[in-house]
């Protein structure tokens, strides 16, 4: 837990971009809103293999994600249900579902189809919320809390491990 | 900064490699793991696979030595298949469909032995059970080994385990005597009062007295007086008249009781005679028990099987949107009709070889998939075979046809010229059979069938059983026969249903009693008729007593009436003699009266 709090941290203090790092939360964010184990998961890996943000945040927004999501299951289902069932949208998910790729994406599943219209909307205000965020910090606490001394001995505990080779 | 870093592409290429030769190595290992444990987590029973063996190029598995426990026997196999190859439709893979454009099955073989037992237990003690089953049914025709039950019970042990109406009728007939009774002495402390009876006893007495006294001006008091007795007596005695009445219909109900007694020991006897008496002509019930039991234990078994099978195939009734049920993380899979030309399983041909009685029987599937309504064909299973060491000809049809709003399944068979010889009954020593039969399944619930069976030129050894008379005289009867007719009419539900067995050996059997209880029944009989009469009697000389004294409760009735009827000829006597002009009645001071 220590060492990805001080992930958290040595990006944010890191000299990579505000976008680089809110688009690792951001990417984060989508894929674990989604049910893990789906295709279009793979897309979104290469995707964030190729885009120059930070892979570290990217897995703390998987982790933390993950768990919005176990929360927010129901309300996946209903917006995919809602969405996969509507009247008049038949005729396009006919037509939609005739391409056998989109069903082993398993999109006719309504918590796979809810889950990823939520994430793929909510993954652009994250983006700029996420930007905002990071920018105050480095504007207004990243010099204060240079100055914490709880902080400091943590950086310190971590440079003495990598000298001494103890822990990881 | 750039947006993209291109040498991701080879770290993904890299991580891709990595899951690629992982999966090239071990997906055979966890497909073959996947379904052990979930074919048996679905199935309730253990699925054992001894290799499994995947081609990406040519869509095809391979697998050996599959094996699917009976979850009744963990120590036997359900069905076991040597070799089994399917041929994958890759295409609809990507669709999440499992579409078999060809199977082969070989060495397909039904209820053979484990060679260790199965991990899937349901209990220990119907595994056991079911193990000495299979033991029994190894070594003996089916019924044959029922003959070691067909002994007579003693009268006593049959009271034991027996209700007798006459007990029940009785005790209920002395209950209602004894409220009767009960009922009938609460009505005389109130209605019948003696102490009534006493008082308007006295002041007749007292008014009698009073017209003596000669007062003429007391005379109309007087007769007012008697008048108003009179009347008094006579409500009495209407009164008395009335509970005579309802009296006399209780004691009809009550003796209608105790008559209806009469008749119950016979009753009783013939029921327990019918029942335990292997009478002569029992040959049918014999023939019945013996048959039924082992019959239902492998028709019970195969429904079960059946209802395992079936809803796999009947996924259509399911499909509509209002019948899923959302799972939390899973959620539900919506179909689209154009987009979803299959079902989700099909196997469209197989090629089967079931190892029948030792020898192969080819047979082939066809159309077997989980939703027919969407596929709109019936799933086919036909097994043939022509003349061989065992039998001249064989044939099994299995049509499961759910594409109607009805399911309708059925399953035929001919089978001619069985050698008895192989069929691995020890009793059977020579001689052939003929089987056929057509079985029809309704809505996977309702059932009509019958199958006949014929065997020529039989040659019966049933053991000899120690102390078994009856046994042993049907054994030696049947061994003496060379021909036997059976047929089994099936109808009712599965849940539920009756069998009605026919055969020739009804009349054999029948004889072979008479033969060995004609000196025992009677004997039998007349013990049971006096051990029926100890029991009840008792409680049928309590109500005929209970009767007696609701009987002795008519004479108070009568008593009373008597009595306030002797009551009212006083009164009316005493009126009279009050009313009627009398010579002798003196005036004061000797006047006479004009009149």
């Amino acid at each position: 837990m220590i060492r990805q709090v001080l992930k958290v941290f040595k990006a944010l203090n890191s000299n990579e971009k505000p976008w680089q790092l809110s688009l690792g939360l951001a990417f984060g964010g989508v894929i674990g809103l989604m049910p893990l184990w789906t295709p279009h998961n793979i897309v979104l890996l290469f995707l964030a293999f190729i885009i120059n943000l930070n892979f570290a945040l990217l897995l703390i927004g998987v982790f933390f994600f993950s768990g919005i999501a176990y929360i927010l299951d129901p309300l996946f289902h209903q917006i995919g249900l809602a969405v996969l069932t509507s009247e008049g949208l038949q005729s396009f998910w006919n037509g939609f579902f005739s391409n056998s790729i989109f069903l082993f994406d398993r999109l006719n599943n309504t918590l796979v189809m809810g889950s990823l219209i939520f994430s793929l909307i909510s993954a652009v205000p994250l983006f700029f919320i996420f930007n905002f965020l990071i920018r105050k910090y480095r504007e207004h606490l990243m010099g204060l809390l240079e100055k914490i001394p709880f902080l400091k001995s943590l950086k310190l505990a971590k440079a003495f491990n990598t000298v001494t080779g103890g822990g990881s | 900064m750039k947006l993209f870093r291109w040498q991701g592409v080879l770290a993904f290429a890299l991580v891709g490699g990595v899951v690629g030769v992982f999966l090239f190595l071990f997906l055979d290992g966890m497909i073959e793991r996947g379904i052990e444990e979930k074919g048996s987590e679905v199935a309730k029973t253990q699925i054992d696979i001894g290799s499994l063996t995947t081609s990406l190029l040519s869509q095809s598995v391979a697998l050996s030595r599959i094996e699917i426990a009976n979850p009744d026997n963990n120590m036997e196999n359900l069905i076991q298949f040597e070799k089994l190859s399917l041929d994958l439709n890759g295409a609809q893979i990507v669709s999440h469909k499992i579409i078999i454009d060809e199977l082969q099955a070989h060495g397909i073989k039904l209820n053979q032995k484990r060679t260790q037992p199965a991990q899937v237990i349901r209990s220990a003690e119907s595994t056991q059970e079911a193990g000495q089953e299979s033991a029994a049914s190894q070594s003996s025709l089916p019924g044959l080994g029922e003959l070691s039950g067909l002994s007579v019970k003693s009268p006593e042990e049959i009271l034991k385990s027996e209700k007798l109406e006459t007990l029940e009728a009785g005790n209920r007939a002395k209950k209602t005597i004894d409220d009767l009774k009960a009922k009938w002495e609460k009505k005389f402390e109130t209605d019948l009062n003696p102490n009534a009876l006493k008082e308007t006893q006295q002041k007749l007495t007292e008014l009698q007295k009073k017209v003596t006294g000669g007062d003429l001006t007391e005379i109309p008091k007087a007769l007012q007086e008697f008048e108003n007795l009179q009347k008094d007596i006579q409500d009495r005695m209407n009164r008395i008249t009335s509970m005579k009445s309802e009296f006399e219909k209780d004691m009809q109900m009550a003796k209608q009781q105790v008559a209806d007694l009469k008749n119950l020991p016979q009753k009783d006897f013939e029921r327990l005679k019918n029942k335990y008496s292997l009478s002569p002509g029992g040959g049918k019930n014999i023939l019945g028990s013996m048959l039924e039991g082992p019959l239902k234990e492998k028709l019970d078994k195969a429904w079960k099987t059946y209802k395992m099978i079936s809803p796999y195939l009947n996924q259509g009734k399911k499909s509509s949107r209002e019948q899923q049920e959302y799972v939390r993380g899973k959620g539900i899979d919506i179909s689209f009709a154009k987009a979803s030309p299959y079902p989700d399983f099909l196997l469209k041909h197989g090629d089967l070889s079931l190892i029948l009685f030792d020898t192969e029987v080819k047979g082939e599937v066809k159309d077997l998939s989980d939703n027919q309504t969407v596929y709109g064909k019936p799933a086919k299973l036909n097994f043939q075979s022509g003349k061989n060491q065992n039998f001249n000809s064989f044939a099994l049809a299995v049509t499961m046809d759910k594409t109607g709003p009805q399911s309708l399944d059925s399953i035929a068979l001919d089978m001619q010229g069985l050698n008895l010889k192989n069929v691995g009954q020890a009793e059977l020593k020579d001689g052939s059979a003929k089987i056929n039969g057509l079985l029809t399944i309704i809505d996977e619930n309702n059932l009509n069938g019958i199958f006949k069976a014929e065997l020529d030129g039989v040659a019966l050894s049933i053991p000899q059983q120690e102390g078994n008379e009856l046994a042993n005289t049907i054994a030696q009867s049947l061994s003496s026969i060379d021909r036997i007719n059976i047929s089994v009419e099936i109808s009712g539900t599965i849940e539920n249903y009756q069998l009605d067995i026919k055969s020739n050996l009804t009349e054999i059997v029948s004889k072979a009693v008479k033969k060995a209880l004609a000196g025992k029944m009677k004997g039998f009989e007349s013990s049971l008729m006096s051990a029926i009469q100890a029991k009840t009697g008792d409680v049928l000389s309590g109500t005929s007593g209970s009767l007696s004294g609701l009987l002795g409760q008519n004479k108070i009735l009568n008593d009373s009436g008597s009595a306030y009827g002797g009551l009212l000829g006083q009164a009316k006597g005493g009126a009279t003699e009050l009313a009627k002009p009398k010579g002798g009645l003196s005036l004061p001071g000797g006047l006479k009266l004009p009149f």
